[in-house]
C-alpha cells in the first residue's frame, strides 16, 4: 500500500485530482448553461481531461524509476486503467447533461487518450498533451467532412455514427496503450 | 547581447514549435476554407482574424510554458543572480514567442493574399487597422502567457490556460449565442461579422486594449521571483477603458 501511495504521489495524483475536479465542474456548467455545446462537450471536455491525465503518465525522473526492479508494464497498465476511470468519472456530469454528444465524447476520450499515451512515449509526460491538442485542433478546424477517408482523420469533430472516425479513434487508443505499457514515458529531463 | 539571447531563445525555446503549429492550424483554417476571400483583401484579413479563436490560445499557452520554464528547471536562483535585468529577460522570452506568432500571422496573410489573389482593397485603412489589432493580440497573448507562467506553480498551467481561453472565447463569442460586444476583448471576430462592421473605431479600441494587455503582461513577468503588483495592471485597465470609450456598446 505504501508503494502505491508513493507511486501516486510521484505521479502528481493530488494535483491532477484537483485539476480534474475543476474540469468536471467547468464542463458540467458549460453543458448546463451554454447553448450549442457540441464542440465544448465533444472535443474540449475530453481534451482537457486527457491533457491533465497525461502529466500522470510519468514521474519527475523516469530514468531513476526504471532502475527499480518492478514489472513496469503491469504498473503502467494499472495507471492507464485508473486514468480511464478517472476520465470517465470527470466527464460523466457533463455527458449526462448533454447526452446527445455523449457517444462522440466517449469516442474522443478514447482516441485522445491514446494520443496522450503516444505523446508521453514520444515527448515525455510533461509534453504529452501536445499530441492530442494538435490533432483535436486540426480535426476541429478542418472537419467535419463528408469524405469517408477524410472523416477518419478529422474524427474528433465527426458525429457519433461516423464508422471510420470510431475505427481510427479505437486504433489510436489501443496503439497508445500498448506502446505506453511497453516503453513508458520518454526521458526528457529539461522540458 | 540581447540579439544573441533572442536568437538563442528563438531556436531553443517553444517558438519554432509554436510557429509550426500556427502554420499548420492557421493554414488549415484560412487556406483550406471554402470560398476564400473572393479577391478582396479585407476578407482575407477577416479570415485570418477569425482564426484567432485557435491561434491566440496557442500563443498564450506557449507563453505560459516559457514563463514557467525557469521554475521547472529550478533555475530561479541562477537567473536572479545573473546581471541581465529581469525586464530585459522577460522582453527576450516574450519577444521570441511574439516574433514566432506575428511572423506566422504575416506569412499566412501574405500566402492568402497571393494564393487567393486578394488584392482588391490591399492595405486599405480599415482592414490594415484590423490586421494591426490581430498582430497586437498575438503580442498580448505572448506576454500575458509569460506572466501567467511566472505565477503558475504547476506545469499543467499551459494546457489549462489554452483550453480555458478557448472555452471562454467560445462562450463569449457569437458561436454559442453570446454577445458580439464581448468578442471585442478577443482577437477572433465571430462568424457573422463582415469586413464593413469591423470599423477603424473598433480596431483602434482593440489596438489600445491589446497593447495595454501586452505591457501589463510584460511588467508582471519582469520580476524574479514573481510578485503580484496591482499597479502593473494599470496599462491593461487603461486599454480596457479606451476600448469601452471608443465602443460604448462593449462596456455594457
Amino acid at each position: 500500500m505504501r508503494l502505491v501511495t508513493l507511486h501516486a504521489r510521484a505521479r502528481r495524483a493530488g494535483e491532477i485530482g484537483w485539476g480534474l475536479l475543476g474540469v468536471a465542474v467547468a464542463c458540467w456548467a458549460l453543458a448546463s448553461f451554454v447553448q450549442d455545446t457540441g464542440a465544448l462537450v465533444q472535443v474540449l471536455g475530453p481534451l482537457a481531461v486527457v491533457s491533465l491525465l497525461g502529466f500522470g503518465l510519468g514521474g519527475d525522473d523516469p530514468a531513476l524509476e526504471r532502475t527499480m526492479p518492478q514489472r513496469w508494464a503491469r504498473w503502467r497498465a494499472a495507471e492507464l486503467s485508473v486514468c480511464a476511470i478517472a476520465a470517465a468519472v470527470a466527464l460523466a456530469p457533463a455527458l449526462l447533461q448533454a447526452d446527445q454528444h455523449a457517444l462522440a465524447a466517449l469516442r474522443n476520450l478514447a482516441g485522445l487518450g491514446g494520443l496522450t499515451a503516444l505523446g508521453a512515449v514520444a515527448l515525455g509526460a510533461r509534453l504529452a498533451w501536445l499530441a492530442p491538442t494538435a490533432w483535436a485542433f486540426t480535426g476541429s478546424a478542418v472537419g467535419p467532412r463528408a469524405e469517408d477517408w477524410l472523416a477518419a482523420l478529422t474524427w474528433p469533430a465527426e458525429a457519433a455514427d461516423a464508422t471510420s472516425a470510431l475505427v481510427l479513434a479505437a486504433l489510436l487508443a489501443v496503439i497508445g496503450a500498448v506502446l505506453h505499457m511497453r516503453h513508458g514515458s520518454r526521458v526528457i529531463p529539461l522540458s | 547581447m540581447t540579439a544573441r539571447l533572442l536568437a538563442l531563445d528563438l531556436r531553443r525555446g517553444p517558438a519554432p514549435l509554436l510557429a509550426l503549429a500556427m502554420l499548420g492550424l492557421g493554414g488549415a483554417l484560412v487556406l483550406g476554407a471554402p470560398g476564400g476571400c473572393d479577391g478582396r483583401w479585407p476578407d482575407a484579413v477577416l479570415a485570418l482574424r477569425d482564426a484567432g479563436w485557435i491561434v491566440f490560445p496557442c500563443v498564450l499557452a506557449a507563453g505560459v510554458w516559457r514563463g514557467g520554464s525557469a521554475r521547472r528547471r529550478q533555475l530561479d536562483d541562477a537567473i536572479t543572480a545573473s546581471p541581465l535585468p529581469a525586464w530585459r529577460r522577460s522582453a527576450i522570452e516574450g519577444g521570441a514567442i511574439a516574433i514566432a506568432g506575428v511572423a506566422t500571422f504575416v506569412v499566412l496573410l501574405a500566402a492568402l493574399t497571393v494564393t487567393g489573389g486578394c488584392t482588391s482593397g490591399l492595405l486599405a485603412g480599415r482592414p490594415a487597422a484590423a490586421a494591426l489589432a490581430g498582430v497586437l493580440a498575438l503580442l498580448a497573448a505572448a506576454f500575458t502567457g509569460l506572466a501567467l507562467g511566472r505565477f503558475a506553480v504547476t506545469p499543467m498551467a499551459a494546457p489549462l490556460a489554452l483550453l480555458a481561453t478557448l472555452a471562454v472565447t467560445f462562450v463569449a463569442g457569437g458561436w454559442s449565442g453570446g454577445s458580439t460586444d464581448a468578442m471585442l476583448l478577443f482577437p477572433a471576430v465571430g462568424e457573422d461579422v463582415t469586413p464593413r462592421q469591423l470599423t477603424v473605431r473598433i480596431s483602434a479600441g482593440q489596438i489600445l486594449w491589446f497593447a495595454g494587455l501586452a505591457v501589463s503582461g510584460w511588467l508582471l513577468a519582469s520580476r524574479f521571483p514573481a510578485r503580484f503588483r496591482l499597479t502593473r495592471l494599470v496599462p491593461a485597465a487603461a486599454g480596457l477603458a479606451a476600448l469601452a470609450a471608443l465602443n460604448p456598446g462593449a462596456a455594457g
